[in-house]
């Protein structure tokens, strides 16, 4: 059962051009004020995501990520479509809703930052209606995975950024929602707090089967979190599919790094590029509609004498600045890097 | 009725909230007191440094100038502007996670202001009557008259709090609440008869003022405490319950107006 369903979403927002001029001349233009505009966010979007599955929602800035996923929680209303999440229509059930989904907005807290945290998880705890019992064990829980236990004495406003976005996604998930929509949840964490977070979320998604959908510039995040990309730009769907697929049907490019026994490693072969030639190591990109992975090994296995050979996957950030470039078509046969 | 008490313990919970909020906030509770303190020795210097005469007639004294300032102020320090928190929320777009939550936010505001004035009520309102009574001397107020007077106050503070909220959400049309904020202050100040009672101003001003919301806040209260009878008593209650029950219906039009806006254009 689809745990979101998006069809042909749109979002015209209505925009006054801003007044030019200053002193009278800005008075005269405010009195003869150009008339509003509509300025399209979102235009015709549509995507189903099944109850437990993992999907990032990614596009530049301005795509219309964020628009999309204040529909889906109901705070914004669409000129025109469909949606449901978790079985409500967002606009018109808006406090039920509440009830099945949690939020994580990266940059805007939802803790009380003159709190304990521990205060803090109590409010929300009443606010949602918790029974202390089950809060109680929800929490011990979730204190767990998140490694937040040593915490929820401590002031909010006393936490480092990691800490209170781990605290964030907590309390996000305290009252056990169906759905987690997440926008931009590591931004600004360094790398060892965003992977200690990647990886405490995803236990969890895995344990519990809670659907995610999340926003994120950070291909990291979409890599160990997500099983799926639905990519937007300019307001339209770009590319919906598994993150393996996407690879695979759009990166033609495979870097293939082989160590040898010769001091001087060579492999000519139609298709192939040397990237770097250094002592007993060769680097070669391979452009897989010539030749395939398979050909290059048989290929160096004849010619060389290898100690080693490592097929590297395309990195996935080549990948989603093609797609946003428009350098890759959105059905897969078009060209690919 | 299980999703009422459960509602009823969550809008419990952020009186609560704003109660521990503004007991932890003790610079500011200080401020606040101080502030009242010295109010309260000014007024009581400068009434008795003018000619009051013509109060004679109405029976009026410094002392009694000087308790009814102590009830206007009372209230007024103890509601605070708490209009800045709902402005400050919007513009920086953290209404978005108050909205997506079960309790409504209007309400939850309502009560976190609700159980953060419950407190500066008791606070200053025990400094006020010590310091009142340690200035004049006198407590013009029958014991039966002190619980009315209290009321009175919660009324008026509630008041001031469901306008102060339309003043916050009015950020949503206007680029600063501030602006629209000052002009309602005056119009409280003086319509409200905060220094004096509306009986010492000049016909028509007075029956103008007696009219306005703004009486119910701070005259009603005040006029309790000067002519204590059952029949003023039961005027002042009844024209706060009145523009209570306004306000409430009115707030519930600008929470919807402004919700409805942030839905159809984002915050």
């Amino acid at each position: 059962m689809p745990a979101i369903v998006v069809a042909d979403l749109v979002k015209t927002f209505r925009v006054r051009p801003a007044v030019p001029g200053r002193g009278l001349g800005r008075l005269r233009a405010l009195l003869h004020r150009a008339p509003a505009i509509d300025a399209p966010a979102v235009r015709g979007i549509s995507f189903a995501i099944e109850s437990g599955e993992r999907v990032a929602f990614i596009g530049p800035n301005g795509a219309g990520k964020s628009t999309t996923l204040k529909m889906l929680t109901g705070i914004l209303h669409p000129t025109s479509g469909q949606v449901e999440v978790a079985g409500f229509v967002p606009w018109r059930h808006r406090r039920q809703l509440a009830h099945r989904i949690g939020i994580v907005f990266g940059q805007r807290s939802q803790l009380w930052y003159h709190l304990p945290v521990r205060s803090s998880f109590e409010l929300l705890g009443h606010i949602y209606g918790l029974e202390r019992a089950r809060q109680r064990e929800r929490l011990a829980r979730l204190a767990r995975i998140f490694a937040i236990d040593d915490l929820l004495d401590r002031p909010v406003a006393q936490l480092s950024l990691g800490q209170r976005l781990r605290c964030e996604i907590t309390a996000a998930l305290l009252h056990g929602p169906a759905v987690l929509l997440l926008d931009e949840p590591t931004i600004g964490l360094d790398v060892t707090a965003k992977a200690a977070l990647r990886d405490h979320l995803n236990a969890l998604s895995r344990e519990d089967g809670t659907t995610v959908l999340l926003t994120s510039h950070d291909t990291g995040d979409i890599e160990r979190i997500c099983d799926r990309v639905i990519v937007i730009d300019r307001g339209r769907l770009l590319l919906d599919r598994p993150l393996e697929r996407l690879r695979r049907d759009f990166l033609r490019r495979r870097a293939v790094v082989i160590v040898t026994e010769q001091e001087r490693p060579a492999l000519d072969m139609a298709g192939v590029a040397v990237v770097a030639q250094e002592p007993y190591r060769l680097t070669l990109a391979i452009d897989t509609t010539v030749t395939s992975i398979d050909q290059i090994v048989t290929g160096a296995l004849a010619r060389l004498t290898v100690r080693d050979l490592v097929i590297e996957n395309p990195p996935l950030e080549e990948v989603i600045r093609a797609i946003y470039r428009g350098e890759l078509g959105v059905n897969g046969e078009a060209e690919p890097v | 009725m299980r999703q009422n008490l459960s509602d009823a313990r969550a809008v419990w919970a952020f009186v609560v909230l704003g109660w521990r909020r503004a007991a932890a906030e003790r610079a500011a509770l200080a401020g606040r007191l101080l502030l009242y303190m010295l109010i309260l020795v000014i007024f009581w210097h400068l009434w008795r440094a003018t000619p009051l005469a013509e109060l004679a007639g109405q029976g009026l004294g410094v002392p009694d100038l000087l308790w009814y300032v102590a009830v206007t102020e009372w209230i007024v320090f103890a509601a605070g502007l708490p209009y800045r928190d709902v402005e400050e929320t919007i513009r920086t777009g953290r209404i978005e996670t108050s909205l997506v939550r079960p309790v409504p936010y209007a309400v939850a505001t309502l009560a976190e202001w609700a159980g953060a004035s419950g407190l500066h009520l008791i606070a200053l309102g025990a400094a006020g009557t010590a310091m009142a009574t340690w200035l004049t001397g006198t407590v013009p107020l029958d014991a039966a008259a002190v619980a009315p007077l209290l009321l009175a106050g919660v009324l008026g503070c509630s008041i001031i709090l469901l306008f102060q909220l339309q003043l916050g959400y009015a950020v949503a049309w206007v680029g600063s609440a501030a602006p629209l904020f000052w002009i309602w202050q005056k119009l409280l100040f003086v319509l409200g008869g905060l220094l004096l009672p509306l009986t010492l101003y000049p016909q028509p001003f007075r029956a103008t003022a007696a009219l306005s919301p703004f009486a119910a806040i701070l005259f009603a209260p005040g006029s309790i405490l000067l002519a204590p009878s059952t029949s003023a008593i039961a005027t002042a209650l009844v024209q706060q319950i009145v523009w209570l029950a306004l306000l409430a219906v009115a707030t519930t039009l600008v929470d919807r107006a402004a919700t409805a806006r942030f839905a159809d254009r984002g915050v």
